[in-house]
């Protein structure tokens, strides 16, 4: 039990995906910067229901489908695959609930898909020769720390939008600033685990 | 031989899984269809101007945030008109427009100052709903019919040839018009007539 804490702990803030280990930056940066914080929560969460679907779903595929068939040189389209198809199935079931919440944007959606934390924590996991428990915690940190980087970086942006910022800083240039020095933030986590 | 079988088998259970997954994502997604209809019903409520003013990119996104749950105070060109039917449509309260996102002003119409205008296309590129005709280093002109009177055009045009001139639609300046719809405006005294603009200029 400590373990599995550990574990999610590190994998959300020691080792975070997006600001120490920089997978999935650019989905950070995909969604259309607004006035509210509400669609970046929404926009997190569903990027974290994805990575760990994706890390549980293909830990069982390639433990039951792809080993006993010697096929595993096929590991990558399959997680590829699955994280698109699990990507279609959370837009319909988001949908088919549509709380009043805000749905994320369809091609938001889709930069779930390619969102190199998905893949990256899968096989991150796979590479380790993680247990199911384990690549489950590993999937669960990765989700919580792209959660709370989605949020940070979305509120800093939003305060962000300031016209008095200099004009050479202004738009990208202030946006990999401000990620630099939240990461520099995170550098500081490095200590607890 | 037995690996290609063992590959066949692979791609044979994963295609199953994804067309099932795909099912199943379509059986699920049967409301989305009307959400769609309730959007697209918001939207016809909408001015149609695509200016941008409510913060939104257009008027489309903007009736899908007002689907959930976005203010209804955000839209300038259509002003209180345009809030008293959202608000009857949406069941909610009516509210006086925020002047956060602009004024609401009298309808007006773009008119581009043919003898000034250079040929740049700088306002066809900035028009939202294709109303400006023309091409490159060639006169432009405003569709009227199809002008919502946005004002993006007056902006991005180096030689200030276009005027944002008032303009009655038939029912009543209250009430928006689609575009497409039919309109009279009340060209300035000042326009020029094609048959002026060319009368005593050597040929």
């Amino acid at each position: 039990m400590t373990e599995f804490i550990v574990i999610i702990v590190a994998a959300a803030l020691a080792n975070n995906y997006v600001l120490v280990q920089f997978l999935g930056a650019s989905t950070v940066y995909s969604l259309p910067l607004g006035s509210k914080l509400e669609p970046a929560i929404a926009f997190g969460i569903a990027n974290l229901l994805i990575i760990v679907g994706s890390g549980a779903l293909n830990y069982l595929l390639y433990h039951a489908l792809l080993v006993p068939t010697a096929t595993t040189y096929l590991y990558l389209v399959m997680f590829m695959l699955i994280n698109s198809l699990l990507v279609v199935l959370l837009d319909a079931i988001w949908q088919r609930l549509h709380q009043s919440s805000y749905l994320p944007l369809k091609s938001s959606m889709l930069m779930i898909a390619i969102n190199t934390c998905v893949l990256g924590s899968t096989l991150i996991s796979l590479e380790r020769n993680s247990d199911f428990l384990i690549t489950l915690a590993q999937a669960l940190g990765a989700g919580l720390g792209f959660l709370i980087v989605m949020v940070l970086l979305s509120a800093m942006r939003i305060k962000l939008s300031d016209p008095r910022i200099p004009a050479p800083f202004q738009g990208s240039a202030i946006a990999i600033i401000s990620a630099g020095l939240l990461a520099l933030g995170f550098l500081g986590f490095v200590g607890i685990v | 031989m037995a690996q290609l079988l063992s590959l066949f088998i692979v791609v044979a259970v994963l295609s199953l899984l994804s067309l099932g997954i795909l099912r199943l994502a379509k059986l699920l997604k049967v409301d989305g269809k009307a959400q769609e209809q309730w959007i697209e019903r918001i939207n016809g409520v909408l001015p149609q101007t695509q200016c941008g003013q409510c913060g939104y990119s257009g008027c489309r996104p903007y009736a899908q945030a007002l689907s959930q749950g976005e203010a209804i105070n955000k839209c300038p060109p259509g002003g209180a008109a345009t809030i008293n039917r959202l608000s009857n449509l949406l069941a909610r309260e009516s509210v006086p427009l925020d002047p956060i996102h602009g004024v609401e002003s009298e309808r007006k119409i773009a008119y581009i100052r043919e003898a000034d205008c250079i040929g740049c296309t700088k306002c066809i590129q900035a028009c939202p709903v294709d109303a400006i005709l023309g091409a490159s280093k060639r006169m432009h002109t405003v569709i009227v019919s199809e002008c919502t009177g946005c004002d993006l055009c007056v902006e991005p045009c180096p030689v200030d040839c276009i005027d944002m001139i008032p303009a009655q639609s038939p029912a009543s300046i209250s009430q928006w018009r689609k575009p497409g719809s039919p309109t009279t405006i009340i060209w300035p005294q000042t326009a020029p007539s094609i048959g002026d603009a060319t009368k005593g200029q050597p040929r």
